[in-house]
């Protein structure tokens, strides 16, 4: 909330450094964003009076000034505005002087002529012409009132003022007004408030013969309260108030508009002022608007309303939204002369409801949204009626219409004075803490261990002992509070098994070289497209953000797979050579669609890589390492059949029969779709399943006391044949004597026939209880070679 | 015999003084020692010697051949030594070049910044909880004091599936799944992520991470609250490092703060980083709503308790200077490896 400084003092007295004050604000609980001085770009201007004007001899349109700028003789200035006249009070730049945007000024000669300076127009000085209406788009500002000459311009146009942002906690809509903030700033500065006049005059008459108001929907309307003015002119408001609002963020518009925008930034009480002579019937009512029911609201829009939708109704239909945006037929023009002013507290979820509905945002339909204070309704209406009076906009008729069903006292909130002390850590005396709450309003006052208190009008956020807790220790100042180690029972502290299971996946992917990457949980559907994954794939069973930020963030991902091809395209794209990333997060797997329930959260690794150093061969190396590290054995690997991986480079691993993820190299279409060129290879593992397969701590065993054997074979066999299989068929082979099966050699070329490879393997043998004899050793090379050669169909190399 | 056994010694002394490599010794060694060396040769003629100086010439000759082995043996370790001089002079190696490329790649800063943090809660006595990201309206909203249409459900921008289901907007939602099945006292974390209809700007993303900390216990207050978190502050930063605790507002605690950490790009004098106040925020925390002990089955005239929930983008960029929040999670190789070149 924007609101200028001088528009708080105004109600309080604030002897304070716009630093200082910030800082006591800061710290008693008012968030302030930041602060900005109106005039810091100008300096050097003055309010200068024009003596004399006549024409330069060497132009067609200058002319040659005669000024008073206060410096006893007139100073010259050559000037190209040709709205002023003798005796006109203009700004003037003097020489050295500094215009918004960083202008500086000095004197010089125009066609021979000395200026000694510049005269201004509201566009240089910042100045917006519905603020300043003798503001003209070209020509010099003419100043208005009685100033002298010389006098420094800023306080003429209030720019030596200060704009503070506050930023309002939510739990104090109070103070989304310049007197809620008044109230904390009292506080803050030590001195009282002063409230505003709610006074006025009025001209005889009785509002109820003017018009009828009825409440239809007391749930959504807690409260209406209507007066009628009469004989309005409609005029420009005054220039203080026109300076306020602007300040303020709010556009001037005239003194009816700006007297309801005045009160909702003063009180926060949103207003609106309708031209009676447009409500048929003379007849308010407030309810639910009718099914098919439409309406214009002053953005000349047409609004299809629904039934849940509060509205402000006449004799013959809708007229305003309540809460949100009034009634185009109802808005205050140049010819309106009878206002009925309305100052109510409409259901703020409700105004939500329908705002969100028509796409509406409107500074008063937050306002509600927030919370609207009930039991101010009136006063703010009174406090209209009395700028009416002092602006002298109309007569205001007698009485005021206050519909307010469920009027209820303030609520007195008693606090046992040791709970107070626990929560704020903090033994605060009885009296220093009524002496606090007093000073915010809270008249308290202690019996025996209790606090007893009252919240003020303005506060509706006043409701137990932590209320009274908090209020008082911010006032206080949360740098006593002490800073204590907890007692109590010892606890022992645990990492979660999740977290530690993380913890040695990453040592042991960044041991073998990746980086970890963190991405979006929620993707663009268009990668399930780009993955190739037809209809129906059950990756594709994705929950779906309502009201995401965009498409490109609206399904929540079933697969991390799509991330990570993101990542490797952005940095190959950005010219790294190679990478190796790798990512922990989750997938979300809902049981249907739509959602009924909580989806499953399942914990996933995925792992990729581009670049010259890494093939299949590097990432299946990883995936097995990564399992051997887990402690997951018994590995077997199935070729793949997923659309986004190479039809021929693609394997799930499996635990035994447990399905664990699959890896390879990205399908070349998938890879295009995701714009990276060359090969990239992925990984998918379920870490779900994993930790159900994880053997946990290792199980050591005494060295081996009898040596090995090795043995080596080359077998020639033709390219089709899984190597693997003929691995897996040799340790078989040597059974419990089997230590290790190695791959030491593929080799293709002569004397080898094309079509053929030649493999070299090695089979470590050893047996525990003894050294092994030559026998035991045959016993297995024999087999080995006689099956090999029999079940592939290989021939040892000789 | 004496003199060709002086003559022997004189010629092995001579070609002792050229040999220049250990295979000259055993050139040396077999030609005088051999079964046909000289030496050898000579002894074989002994059987000429009158017995009175066979006694002599023996002793003589066996001295010799000692002498002579000492000699060849003194010499081989001469030369052995020179030569190994040579080779290891020969095999001087550039050090100047890079040695062999290591691969090992590291943690996202996130993450170490997670793992620094369950650290030091871990050892404060707290226990590690997970709760779910997709969470109900109940435990994300209802539970924590959020009822249907109050303004904190919209200050908070959530991401809805529908009415009920939605992204959790902080990870609290695990506070009141954890006092719903546990009873004080309580002492948890909840490391995870979050989501917010934030746009993405440089300290904003719609998904970022938090932790949550949460105790319950007889006679918790506001100092325990601010002893808990001076501790995080300085395990996380350094001594040097100070907290400012700023009157906030949460539903879901009351008293309520949010709290400011030394800024570390300028230990606090002011600079642009942290809006020249001196001050970063970090994280938000109170003293549990007595209205949510109450709801999740926890009687608050007996337990008091204490919440905070810390940004853990802020800390990390904080902890390391990252400019910017999007780096986070573009994850450009290029700024991952910075995190490779000293401690995370």
């Amino acid at each position: 909330m924007l609101v200028p400084y001088s528009w708080l003092k105004n109600y309080v007295k604030i002897d304070l450094s716009i630093e200082e004050f910030t800082k006591r604000m800061v710290m008693s609980g008012t968030a302030v964003e930041g602060y900005e001085d109106c005039g810091k770009e100008v300096s050097n201007v003055v309010v200068g009076k024009l003596l004399e004007i006549v024409d330069h001899p060497n132009s067609d349109h200058l002319h040659i000034c005669q000024v008073d700028v206060g410096a006893g003789s007139p100073t010259q200035i050559v000037t190209g505005a040709d709205n002023m006249k003798v005796g006109d009070l203009v700004p003037v730049a003097l020489h050295n002087s500094y215009l918004p945007g960083g202008v500086h000024i000095e004197k010089g000669k125009l066609r021979g002529e000395v200026s000694n300076g510049m005269m201004c127009s509201g566009e240089e000085l910042g100045v917006p012409s519905d603020v300043y209406p003798s503001n003209t788009d070209h020509g010099l500002l003419i100043l208005q009132g009685d100033l002298t000459p010389g006098q420094d311009i800023k306080p003429v146009l209030g720019l030596d003022d200060v704009i503070i942002d506050f930023d309002i906690l939510a739990n104090r809509p109070d103070c989304l007004s310049v007197l809620g903030l008044a109230h904390e700033a009292s506080v803050a500065a030590g001195n009282p408030v002063t409230e505003p006049s709610y006074e006025y005059k009025t001209c005889g008459g009785d509002v109820n013969e003017l018009v009828s108001v009825r409440v239809e929907d007391n749930d959504l309307c807690k409260r209406y309260c209507a007066a009628v003015v009469k004989n309005i002119k409609i005029e420009p408001s005054p220039l203080w108030m026109r300076q306020f609002l602007h300040k303020a963020g709010v556009r001037p518009i005239n003194n009816i508009v700006d007297i309801t925008n005045f009160v909702m930034l003063e009180m926060g009480q949103p207003m609106h002022a309708f031209d009676l002579n447009s409500v048929r019937g003379r007849q308010i009512i407030v309810r639910r608007a009718h099914e098919g029911e439409e309406m214009q609201t002053l953005d000349s829009k047409d609004r299809k309303l629904t039934p849940n939708m509060l509205v402000i109704a006449d004799a013959e239909g809708a007229t305003g939204l309540a809460g949100i945006m009034g009634g185009e037929d109802s808005e205050i023009t140049d010819n309106t002369d009878l206002v009925l002013f309305e100052s109510a507290c409409f259901d703020g979820p409700n105004i939500r409801q329908s705002g969100r509905y028509l796409g509406m945002r409107t500074e008063a339909q937050g306002r509600f949204e927030r919370g609207v204070n009930v039991r101010l309704c009136k006063q703010a209406l009174q406090r209209a009626l009395a700028l009416i009076d002092e602006l002298h906009a109309g007569e205001v008729v007698d009485g005021i219409i206050d519909i307010y069903p469920g009027e209820e006292e303030l609520p007195v909130v008693e606090s046992d004075i040791d709970y107070v002390h626990t929560l704020m850590g903090i033994d605060v005396p009885a009296e220093k803490m009524c002496e606090i709450l007093d000073s915010l309003g809270i008249e308290t006052k202690v019996e025996g261990n209790k606090l007893i208190s009252k919240a003020p009008i303005w506060r509706q956020d006043i409701r137990m002992g932590a209320d009274i807790a908090e209020e008082v220790l911010r006032i206080y100042g949360y740098d006593y509070i002490p800073s204590k180690l907890m007692q109590g029972e010892t606890m022992t502290g645990r990492d979660s098994a999740a977290n530690i299971r993380d913890k040695l996946l990453r040592k042991v992917l960044c041991g073998m070289g990746a980086y970890e990457t963190v991405t979006y949980s929620f993707i663009t559907p268009k990668w399930y497209d780009a993955l190739l994954l037809p209809e129906g794939d059950p990756l594709r069973k994705s929950a779906k953000l309502l009201n995401p930020l965009g498409e490109d963030y609206s399904y929540m991902r079933t697969t991390l797979i799509p991330s990570m091809l993101n990542t490797l395209s952005t940095n190959m794209n950005r010219g790294n050579a190679a990478a190796a990333f790798y990512e922990i997060s989750k997938v979300f797997l809902p049981k249907e669609l739509p959602m009924t329930e909580l989806p499953e959260e399942r914990p996933a690794l995925c792992i990729g890589l581009y670049g010259e150093e890494y093939d299949f061969y590097f990432i299946k190396g990883m995936v097995e390492e990564t399992l051997k590290k887990m402690g997951i054995s018994d590995l077997t690997f199935k070729r793949a059949a997923v659309p986004y991986l190479h039809p021929g480079r693609s394997a799930e691993v499996y635990a035994g029969d447990t399905y664990i993820g699959l890896f390879g190299e990205v399908h070349p279409d998938v890879a295009d779709n995701f714009r990276f060129r060359g090969r990239g290879y992925v990984a998918e593992l379920n870490i779900k399943v994993m930790d159900e397969l994880t053997a946990g701590v290792c199980d050591v065993q005494d060295m081996p006391k009898y040596p090995s054997v090795q043995r080596d074979f080359a077998f020639v066999m033709t390219e089709e044949t899984p190597v693997g299989d003929v691995m897996k068929l040799m340790e078989k082979i040597g059974g419990k004597l089997t230590e290790e099966v190695k791959l030491f050699d593929i080799y293709r070329g002569v004397p080898i026939l094309p079509g053929q490879k030649s493999v070299a393997i090695s089979i470590i043998l050893r047996n525990r209880e003894h050294t092994l004899t030559e026998e035991e050793i045959s016993a297995v090379t024999d087999r080995i070679i006689s099956e090999v050669s029999e079940k592939f169909d290989a021939k040892l190399r000789s | 015999m004496q003199q060709k056994l002086n003559e022997i010694r004189e010629s092995v002394r001579a070609r002792l003084e050229k040999a220049v490599e250990s295979s000259h010794i055993e050139e040396i060694r077999v030609n005088v020692l051999g079964r046909k060396g000289e030496l050898t040769q000579l002894l074989k003629g002994m059987g000429k010697l009158s017995a009175e100086e066979r006694p002599v010439i023996g002793q003589m000759s066996n001295q010799l051949r000692a002498e002579i082995e000492g000699w060849l043996d003194q010499k081989t370790r001469e030369l052995q030594d020179k030569e190994k001089a040579a080779r290891l002079a020969k095999e001087t190696l550039d050090i100047s070049i890079p040695g062999k490329e290591m691969q090992q790649g590291n943690q996202h800063p996130l993450t170490a910044t997670m793992e620094h943090l369950v650290e030091i809660f871990v050892g404060m006595g707290f226990t590690v909880v997970d709760g779910p990201e997709i969470e109900d309206d109940h435990h994300n909203f209802e539970l924590l004091n959020v009822p249907k249409g109050h303004p904190a459900r919209d200050a908070q921008d959530t991401f809805y599936f529908n009415d009920n289901l939605l992204l959790r907007t902080q990870t609290s939602a695990v506070q009141s799944r954890v006092m719903l099945s546990q009873k004080p006292p309580i002492r948890i974390i909840s490391p995870g992520r979050v989501y917010r209809a934030d746009e993405v700007d440089a300290t904003h993303s719609p998904v970022f991470s938090q932790c949550e900390g949460l105790v319950i216990d007889k006679g918790i207050t506001m100092a325990d609250l601010k002893g808990i978190l001076d501790q995080f502050a300085r395990e996380m930063y350094g001594e040097g490092i100070k907290t400012r605790f700023r009157p906030s507002f949460f539903p879901f605690t009351e008293p309520s703060a949010e709290v400011d950490v030394t800024c570390a790009a300028c230990h606090g004098e002011g600079c642009r980083i942290c809006k020249g106040t001196g001050w970063i925020e970090i994280l938000g925390a109170g003293m549990v709503n007595p209205n949510v002990l109450s709801m999740c089955g926890i009687d608050p005239n007996e337990y008091t308790g204490l919440a905070f929930g810390i940004g853990l983008e802020r800390v990390t960029d904080l902890k390391f200077n990252v400019p910017d929040m999007r780096l986070l999670f573009e994850n450009d190789l290029r700024f991952l490896m910075q995190f490779g070149k000293g401690r995370i």
